[in-house]
């Protein structure tokens, strides 16, 4: 069964290079009109729809890698570090799926799997322990926080390449207009700042909800809910600074590179906490995440 | 036999063909429309008609037979005002049909590719429709126009290349905003340059204009012009700029100054009081009106001419390309059209035809029956009239094909007289006509309910002979 997950995770793994490659076409590929093409956009649509069906075909499969785990190891998904990541990527192409399906933004694919890519190849090449979980985690919580960390770190990752589609757009805004620039490809900047915000804020909720549901596990586990151990200090940093970003956003119109840049550090911070801590194991995380 | 392509007539007047102050004069016929197609509709020899009417051209659509009788009909209407002939430009058959395809697709239009056209053509063809003067002719060339340009639009980007200065602000103010809609510009400066870009973004539902200019006067002048295009223009001074920069999300600056107007620290000032909202300036002017450095404030963003001229140089040649594929789709579609328009013209006999053998099929079934009487039951009553349908149908199949061909192919009406003659069509539909008309035209009452063959009907839906002639 591990073996099979693990095939099929590698086979997800080329499905999510070929989306990469196919948006990134999307992405670089002539505008339809400044040359010659074929009717109805020709390659560059194509490659849009050979992305989104790539992304899926990775998704069906890499879904069967996480469902051979959850079969094989119960409820809770990530144990350790490689189903962690193998999770993260999981949801965050999941997640943009449905993004994309809703508002019809291939070109986002050119900025988004590649990271879904990234995060998911350690998975398939990171040693793993199978160490059980202590018996005091068996707690009916747990599962739960795990998905929610993990969709949340989901949903800050999209918001990073979100955000990354933002900075470039707005170096072409800023400056001197280019003949076949890439700012006609690219959505407008009020558009793309406006899912940022919605990203993080959703992304923030279910880190709140991680924080909750983390320390009521703890409670029940150990009998304390904090013990400011590293990872839930770093929690709590990441907590602060997208709280901070959330806040400036309504209170001080703080918007467009600003909020791009800090959601690139919430998230670095976020990865630090669970990449990071997870491969030194000196806390009750890094207990089970070996 | 009526053939109503070539019973198409167009007459009109266009930025190509007349001056400014002339096209101005003729577009109060489009004050009221349902007036002018009523009138129009008067005419002698005019059967349907549609009056397209926008700031750049005016145009006569018209049917009728004899065509000459027509045009001169529309001539004469259109010659009413201060026109001369000199501006006008007149098309008939195949030739109008490609020239309102391409009206329609915006290949004709001052500005190539402007969308607006298409909705002054559904106004148009609503308000023939209204007054009833859109028959079938009409009907299919003006439907068949909107799905031309419906595929020029999807199936090229004429639609999609900006061409002038102020349709490529507008494209790139579109990468700073998600939408137009709702946001709020100002103008500085109310010179021509300005007044084009004003309207241009009015039309893609900006929600208030403010112009500020030197003297107020000025201002004042293109505030009242502004009033009638659907936003809720303003007049400033100059020195409220400070209190505008704050409020506004476009600027579009075409005022010529020896220093930058706009500069760093009057912008920086506006973008704190908006509270970071993104702020676009478009600077027209040469030499520069707005100090190059304001694009390092946040959310700020700054074009000017030259940047604009690169969009639209790029679109430009983009849109050559593009256009040549639409007329070639242009091409397709009128050769298409006019196949089926003349198709149409052997439907009047087809459908005589048609009754004329249904008649005779159901007289002999009922006949049949009335014989055998009681001897047979429902079933196999059902399957003797089954049966005289079904002999007709067989019977008819070929020839209606070949009529049909022979029409489409554009052959005079040679086959279709002949048809008519053969079966005694023509006699016997004047016993029963109100009007003397010489076959194949209109077969009178009964005629109107000539059920068209299942092929015809697959082919030209639900024919309406009363459509074609008076």
């Amino acid at each position: 069964m591990a073996l099979l997950s693990h095939a099929c995770l590698g086979l997800a793994a080329l499905a999510y290079s070929a989306a990469a490659v196919a948006y990134l076409w999307h992405l670089v590929a002539e505008v339809p009109g400044a040359g010659p093409r074929s009717p109805r956009g020709g390659g560059r649509a194509a490659a849009a729809r050979l992305g989104t069906a790539g992304l899926a075909a990775g998704l069906v499969l890499h879904g069967l890698a996480v469902g051979a785990l959850a079969v094989l190891r119960g409820p809770v998904l990530a144990t350790n570090v490689r189903e962690g990541l193998s999770l993260l990527a999981w949801l965050m192409g999941a997640s943009f799926l449905a993004m994309d399906l809703r508002l019809g933004l291939p070109i986002l694919g050119a900025f988004v799997t590649p990271l879904v890519l990234a995060i998911a190849f350690p998975a398939l090449v990171i040693p793993t322990s199978d160490a059980p979980l202590p018996p005091a985690l068996h707690a009916g919580l747990l599962p739960i926080h795990v998905v929610a960390a993990f969709l949340g770190n989901a949903l800050f990752a999209i918001a990073c390449g979100v955000g990354a589609c933002y900075l470039v757009q707005e170096r072409e805004m800023k400056g001197h207009a280019r003949v076949a620039g890439l700012w006609s490809k690219l959505p407008s900047l009020e558009l793309l700042d406006g899912l940022n915000r919605r990203l993080v804020v959703w992304g923030f909720a279910l880190l709140s909800f991680t924080i909750v549901s983390g320390s009521l596990v703890a409670h029940g586990a150990w009998g304390s809910a904090w013990s400011w151990e590293p990872r839930e200090v770093l929690a709590l940093v990441t907590w602060l600074v997208f709280g901070g970003l959330i806040q400036a956003r309504t209170l001080a119109g703080w918007r467009g590179r600003r909020a791009a840049l800090l959601t690139m550090l919430g998230f670095a911070l976020a990865m630090v906490s669970f990449v990071g801590l997870s491969l030194c194991p000196v806390d009750r995380h890094g207990g089970t995440f070996r | 036999m009526a053939d109503p392509i070539d019973n198409l007539v167009l007459l009109g007047v266009s930025h190509r063909t007349a001056p400014v102050d002339v096209r101005e004069r003729l577009s109060r016929i489009g004050e009221d429309l349902q007036a002018a197609i009523r009138s129009l509709k008067s005419l002698p020899g005019i059967n349907e008609g549609m009056v397209l009417s926008t700031c750049n051209r005016v145009e006569l659509y018209g049917t009728g037979a004899p065509a000459d009788r027509a045009a001169s009909s529309l001539r004469s209407f259109l010659l009413r005002g201060e026109v001369v002939e000199s501006h006008l430009y007149e098309r008939r058959g195949e030739e109008a049909v490609r020239h309102l395809f391409r009206v329609a697709s915006s290949l004709d239009s001052m500005v190539v590719g402007e969308p607006q056209i298409l909705g002054q053509l559904k106004e148009a063809f609503q308000a023939a429709a209204q007054a009833g003067a859109a028959g079938d002719c009409l009907h299919r060339t003006v439907g068949r126009a909107f799905a031309v340009a419906k595929r020029v639009r999807t199936e090229t980007d004429v639609g999609r290349a900006a061409v002038s200065m102020s349709f490529a602000a507008v494209e790139l103010a579109r990468k700073i905003f998600a939408s137009l809609e709702g946001k709020s510009v100002l103008l500085v400066g109310a010179g021509e340059m300005a007044t084009l870009a004003a309207r241009h973004l009015a039309s893609h539902g900006v929600r208030r204009i403010a112009v500020a200019n030197r003297t107020l006067a000025h201002a004042e002048e293109l505030r009242e012009e502004l009033s009638t295009s659907g936003v809720s223009p303003t007049a400033h001074e100059l020195s409220e700029l400070p209190v505008l920069l704050a409020e506004v999300d476009i600027v579009v600056s075409a005022v010529a100054a020896p220093e930058p107007l706009i500069g760093r620290p009057l912008v920086g000032k506006a973008v704190k009081a908006r509270r970071f909202r993104p702020l676009f300036l478009v600077d027209l002017a040469v030499p520069r009106s707005v100090d190059p450095e304001v694009a390092r404030l946040p959310n700020v963003y700054v074009k000017d001419v030259d940047d604009i001229g690169e969009v639209v140089a790029q679109n430009s040649e983009a849109r050559a390309q593009e256009a040549t594929r639409a007329e070639r789709i242009v091409e397709v579609e009128v050769r298409e059209l006019a196949r089926v328009l003349r198709g149409r013209a052997a439907a009047p006999v087809l459908g005589e035809l048609r009754r004329f053998a249904d008649e005779i099929a159901q007289a002999e079934a009922r006949r049949t029956l009335q014989h055998l009487g009681a001897a047979l039951d429902d079933a196999q009553r059902e399957s003797v009239q089954a049966m005289a349908r079904a002999i007709v149908n067989k019977l008819l199949h070929e020839p209606t094909t070949r009529l049909r061909r022979a029409a489409e192919l554009g052959a005079e009406g040679g086959l279709a007289d002949a048809t008519a003659r053969l079966f005694g069509l023509g006699e016997e539909t004047e016993s029963v006509s109100p009007h003397p008309v010489p076959l194949p035209v209109v077969p009178g009452e009964e005629g109107r309910e000539a059920a068209p063959s299942p092929a015809e009907q697959g082919r030209v839906g639900a024919a309406d002979p009363r459509e074609r002639e008076p």
